[in-house]
């Protein structure tokens, strides 16, 4: 990783963590954030609606216009069978942002801040969904220049969410849990000072996990600008090499420090007010490390070959 | 190697240098040096083609058996 690209992380790292902890944000905090243009928009629409009758109009026309604008995308020639999602969100559109506008119709329990993110972030979920499945569908027939830039904008975007995971909601919900524990534990006498020890403990390991997998998706966009140059290169099987070490060494590390977690928790549980219920095993790391293995020995492979058709005149 | 290239011989008779016939036969000058130095694992049939073509002959005038029998190292 580059001294540039680790600025960048560093930089992403502190201002999502400062950000979370001085707006006690955590994980409910994104899915309000997520929900902000929807209740924003369904506000404003409110307030124009009221404004007279051709405010009403107005907003009208404009509620109409945006629940219609992902249809637009439907009428062109070539659709994809994954553009009829499309229509779904369309009709989500009306229905959520009809509830946007006039609040005091929603459900009771979807009245609240979140209740309203959760209805909000439904419908994003339909046109991330569209998206990520459009991608799949360009990605077979995109042509292989376009494909690893897509890769290294995938990756990057990943690496930088993962950052903001680690470091920006886990800060807000050490936060959280620290407060938490402060507050429903003020009989005289009671010791917290392990408890927030063994918080901060969870915390950084949970830091690690994320900051390491970042570095690894780091390194694969590194990978990826070898594998453009030409995959059957020396470079390019070394880049790959190098990946699936670190792979290897950052999962070793991630699962050593689960399992000191998991066996520390046991050990110091009759001394702590606040248990973990969840026995950590990095999935994702884990497939992660065995997809960069699998790539290096393919890539070696496919070097082999290259290099024997090479004698083949 | 048992098949025996003699490229050099035929170049000489037919006054070509090695480079020309990389251009006409549109092989690179490291690949028919390959060939020229036996350490190729294979000839495609279109390069013969193209050879045979260009410098006039036939396949047995390029390639030659020497009557042994070589055992494949990778097989």
């Amino acid at each position: 990783m580059n001294r540039k690209t680790l600025m960048k992380l560093s930089v992403l790292a502190v201002c999502s963590a400062l950000v979370f902890l001085l707006t006690s944000g955590n994980g409910g905090s994104v899915l309000v954030l997520t929900a902000m243009p929807f209740t924003f928009l369904g506000k404003g629409l409110r307030v124009l609606s009221l404004s007279g009758p051709a405010g009403n109009i107005a907003a009208i026309v404009i509620y109409v216009t945006v629940c219609l604008l992902p249809l637009v995308l439907i009428l062109r020639k070539k659709k994809d069978k994954e553009d009829w999602l499309l229509v779904l969100g369309s009709a989500m559109l009306f229905y959520v942002l009809y509830l946007m506008i006039n609040p005091g119709l929603m459900l009771n329990g979807m009245s609240s801040d979140v209740g309203s993110a959760i209805l909000c972030g439904t419908v994003v979920s339909v046109f991330v969904s569209w998206g990520i499945l459009k991608l799949l569908h360009k990605g077979e027939t995109m042509e292989i220049s376009s494909g690893y830039h897509a890769l290294r904008v995938l990756l990057g975007a990943c690496a930088a969410l993962y950052i903001v995971a680690g470091f920006g909601i886990g800060t807000g919900e050490l936060k959280a849990e620290i407060e938490a524990v402060r507050t429903g534990n003020t009989m005289p006498g009671q010791n917290l000072l392990d408890t927030y020890i063994f918080l901060f403990f969870i915390y950084a390991v949970q830091v690690m996990e994320y900051t390491l997998d970042a570095c690894l998706m780091i390194l694969g966009i590194e990978l990826t600008k070898e594998l453009e140059q030409n995959p059957y290169s020396e470079s390019c099987v070394m880049a790959a090499g190098k990946m699936s070490k670190k792979a290897q060494g950052y999962l070793t590390v991630i699962l050593l420090s689960n399992m000191v977690l998991n066996i520390a928790q046991v050990l110091a549980a009759s001394r702590l007010y606040n248990i973990d219920a969840m026995v950590r095993i990095p999935v994702f790391s884990v497939a992660l490390c065995l997809c960069s293995m699998a790539l290096t020995r393919l890539l070696g492979q496919g070097k082999d070959i290259k290099e024997e058709n090479d004698l083949y005149i | 190697m048992a098949i025996q290239v003699h490229l050099d011989e035929l170049l000489k008779d037919r006054g070509m240098t090695a480079k020309e016939l990389c251009k006409w036969v549109g092989i690179t000058e490291a690949n028919l040096s390959i060939l020229r130095s036996g350490k190729a694992k294979g000839i495609r049939f279109g390069t013969v083609n193209k050879i045979c073509f260009y410098l006039q002959c036939d396949v047995g005038d390029i390639l030659k058996f020497d009557g042994q029998l070589e055992v494949d190292e990778d097989a």
